[in-house]
């Protein structure tokens, strides 16, 4: 009885789906975070028979019967629509209006890209994210000295006691061709892949990278309403195949009765 | 047992063909672009029935038997969904997206669930490049994307190409090979389609809930007429062996 699971696998489609809206509404005040949907595509076909019998004229029909096997989990795509911003205070937290990704070093020397810039000061001065990886640029706040950032990624400070800002260095954003392509590791970090391609490296605010924006996060970007709608259409359409089992099983039942 | 059992036999039969089919499209009811399908049934013999009387047993049984025939794929229109994300795509009317494997293979899809690839040309999520209406790959710079009605793609207001849609001689002769593609076994030439093109938004599947379980109750409900007909039958029998050789008594 194929149907049974044939039905099953659209049982498991529901479910993943709903395991992805979790985790997107899990994360609706992580920052920086993005946002992923689950795509689907149907599975293969048993070809039952190959068409093109010829008919009494001659003809060829178009008597081919496939019989599908169901639907599989095509792709969770992640969704890099810009968050909403939000204004912090916080000096070192810089948010990115527009396209691109931070650059930072792990521990390892790996670079990895991330967008949640809820970044802090290390002992040294640099400024790293709070999992402790450093911001791309080497550079290094003096003690006490106030920062701020500009649009264009400059980011300048005023020591203690003196009235003008210093440049301290400038910070650069990385983009991809196919961002979607991308490895989360979680975090918010991302590890750049062959599918995503290789990075292109500019400054902030030109070339279509977005600015950079000191005292300000960029919030998550799921939408809880759109959320809220893809977890009712699951939890139907999940009942919906549930019923296709149940009927599966009343004809084996019945067949269970013959006599 | 008489022969009455055997068109009862093809009616359960094609209630079970009937049920696979309609697992199928149930599990597809959110994959973008699934068009679902029906199994059709065609009298197993119609020669047979000829030259029979009208009105006979006889014609009625030879009539009854049916089997298997073709599956008729209803191509009509999913509703669209809006996604906010610039490089989905749904078709509004006749047609289909063209894309192309590695080896140069073309198929059909109404899944516009498309991205840019690593190397910057305009891609399904299996990879597939997407073909524009002059049957080449459709190559993206950087920026801001906006196609049109016609399918006209532009980035930064400058025309790189049009997204191609496409229609072949006779649609029931696509064959289905999962991914959401259909190939074409024939390889017949791809002809210009009228339908629009649509940036932001997906087609949903065209398989209904209630039809689908109508569908799925009537199918059921044929299996168990197909059960007491050979119940019913078996009874006639066990009545035969009692009865018949009983004179009057």
């Amino acid at each position: 009885m194929r149907s049974l699971f044939t039905a099953a696998t659209g049982m498991k489609a529901q479910q993943l789906r709903i395991d992805n809206i979790a985790n997107n509404l899990a994360n609706v005040n992580t920052t920086g975070f993005k946002k992923s949907r689950a795509e689907f595509e149907d599975l293969y076909y048993q070809k039952v028979r190959t068409g093109g019998a010829e008919t009494a004229g001659g003809t060829k029909r178009n008597d081919s019967v496939e019989i599908g096997h169901g639907v599989r989990t095509a792709n969770l795509t992640r969704d890099f629509k810009v968050g909403g911003l939000q204004q912090t205070g916080r000096e070192t937290d810089i948010a990115i209006d527009g396209q691109g990704f931070f650059q930072v070093q792990s521990a390892e020397g790996e670079t990895l890209y991330t967008r949640a810039g809820h970044f802090g000061l290390d002992d040294q001065g640099n400024i790293v994210t709070p999992q402790g990886h450093q911001l791309a640029g080497g550079i290094q706040v003096p003690e006490g000295a106030v920062v701020a950032v500009q649009e264009d990624g400059v980011i300048v400070a005023q020591l203690p006691g003196e009235a003008d800002f210093t440049q301290l260095g400038q910070i650069e954003l990385s983009r991809f061709t196919n961002p979607a392509g991308l490895e989360g590791l979680g975090a918010g970090l991302y590890r750049e892949t062959q599918n995503s391609g290789a990075p292109n490296t500019g400054i902030p605010g030109e070339q279509g990278f977005g600015r950079t924006l000191g005292g300000a996060l960029e919030t998550s970007n799921v939408d809880v309403a759109d959320e809220l709608i893809s977890m009712i259409m699951a939890q139907r359409s999940y009942e919906l195949t549930s019923r296709a089992i149940s009927t599966a099983d009343e004809m084996l039942q019945t067949t269970n009765q013959l006599k | 047992m008489g022969r009455e059992l055997y068109p009862a036999m093809s009616g359960g039969m094609r209630a079970l063909r009937s049920l696979e089919v309609l697992s199928n499209n149930l599990a597809n009811v959110n994959t973008t672009g699934y068009k679902k399908d029906t199994a059709v049934f065609k009298l197993h013999s119609p020669e047979a029935a000829q030259g029979l009387p009208e009105d006979s047993a006889e014609r009625r049984l030879a009539e009854a038997w049916s089997s298997l025939d073709s599956e008729y794929t209803d191509f009509t229109q999913g509703g669209l969904r809006p996604t906010g994300n610039p490089m989905d795509l749904a078709l509004n009317g006749e047609g289909f997206f063209a894309v192309q494997s590695p080896e140069g293979e073309v198929f059909l899809t109404r899944d516009g669930t498309f991205q840019v690839d690593a190397e910057g040309f305009i891609s399904n999520t299996a990879g597939l490049r997407v073909l524009g209406a002059n049957s080449q790959a459709i190559e993206m710079p950087d920026g801001e994307v906006r196609i049109d009605d016609a399918g006209v793609v532009r980035v930064n207001d400058q025309a790189v190409g049009t997204i191609g849609v496409f229609d072949v001689a006779d649609r029931q002769a696509l064959e289905k090979v999962g991914g959401n593609l259909w190939t074409d076994p024939d390889g017949g030439a791809l002809v210009p389609a009228g339908a629009q093109v649509r940036q932001f938004q997906l087609e949903g599947s065209n398989v209904d809930a209630i039809s689908a379980l109508t569908e799925l109750i009537a199918a059921s409900r044929y299996y168990e007429s197909f059960k007491n007909t050979l119940n019913t039958s078996g009874e006639m029998d066990r009545q035969l062996n009692v009865q018949v050789g009983k004179l009057d008594r």
